[in-house]
């Protein structure tokens, strides 16, 4: 895999996930959704809920179910906040890496077969 | 391993954690194995590793702030500092200022500290008036009473008087039961979190 998941990545992810649910949403399903799109282990969540929740972007509550106490983690206004920052950046990377690897040579090819990628029209 | 197992060597193996910190990461991984269901714990269990992995997890965790392990993403909106001093100064400079500015606190502090006696004294001697009041009233009562034996009068005026005592003993008991009840949690309290927000920044919540 060329393109691994730092910890900026995950809390990205983590805050778009938790965010999609007006009430918030549980650990459990939490991992679920987010293993769905990236490759990483069940013990790895917990530590960014965490963090998020120490700064602020996700809070906690406890709602009853099957008898037991939940608890529910909640976006937060500061957390919509850092997550539109997040997309922002991810744009703009996207936008960059997509013009290196699809986008047109400034320089003109020498050999007749294009090996650097595909050309676009942006 | 069962369940319980598995959360008590967690427990165990987060001991350097704060215990707010340590039943918070329980409850979730509490929640976690039952959610999965009970078919599913032993499937579970080993998704997670050992109870020492996972703890060994969320204390690296907890410890690294902004590290990132790597470049794709730079988490830029993480602005906390590792150690949160008043406007994040090195500790050697605090203490130089706080000492270049001792004349100025110290006579403060003198003060401070001669109001905070005065008020310890002022509530000593309440407690003290409101013990010798009730006590007192009440013997005064007993001794009026022995007293109506011999003199009708006067031991009527010693029972009078003991009853007001013990009256007005009992109102100052129930101030001192109020004070110590309600004000003085309150004025802790806020002393701790005065300080606590001199020191920590606003992220720190729900912890």
């Amino acid at each position: 895999m060329a393109f691994t998941t730092g910890p900026g990545t995950m809390d990205a992810v983590v805050l778009s996930v938790v965010g999609k649910e007006a009430e918030g949403t549980y650990g459990y399903r939490i991992t679920q959704d987010v293993r769905s799109v990236i490759e990483v282990s069940e013990s790895t969540l917990y530590p960014v809920l965490r963090r998020l929740q120490k700064d602020a972007c996700l809070e906690t509550y406890d709602r009853e179910f099957a008898g037991r106490n939940r608890r529910y983690y909640k976006i937060t206004p500061d957390g919509r906040e850092r997550l539109a920052s997040y997309l922002t950046e991810w744009e703009n990377y996207k936008v960059k890496l997509e013009q290196v690897f699809y986008g047109e040579m400034t320089q003109p090819e020498t050999s007749a077969t294009d090996s650097a990628g595909k050309e676009s029209e942006q | 391993m069962t369940k319980r197992e598995f959360l008590m060597a967690l427990n165990d193996a987060l001991g350097p954690m704060t215990g707010d910190e340590r039943s918070a990461a329980i409850k979730y991984y509490s929640d976690y194995i039952d959610d999965a269901g009970e078919d599913n714990l032993d499937a579970v269990l080993a998704e997670l590793g050992s109870p020492q992995q996972v703890a060994a997890s969320i204390l690296e965790d907890a410890g690294i702030n902004a590290a990132g392990t790597t470049k794709n993403v730079p988490p830029q909106a993480r602005t906390e500092e590792k150690r949160n001093t008043p406007g994040g100064l090195p500790i050697w400079a605090l203490v130089m200022i706080v000492l270049l500015l001792s004349p100025a606190w110290m006579p403060l502090l003198g003060v401070l500290v001669g109001v905070l006696g005065c008020v310890l004294g002022l509530l000593v001697a309440l407690f003290a008036m409101t013990l010798a009041l009730v006590i007192g009233g009440v013997v005064s009562i007993f001794a009026g009473l022995l007293a109506m034996t011999g003199n009708v009068l006067a031991g009527a005026m010693g029972v009078g008087i003991g009853c007001a005592m013990t009256g007005f003993g009992v109102f100052l008991t129930m101030l001192c039961v109020f004070l110590c009840r309600t004000v003085i949690p309150i004025i802790a309290r806020g002393i701790v979190n005065f300080f606590r927000n001199l020191f920590h920044k606003k992220g720190e919540r729900n912890a």
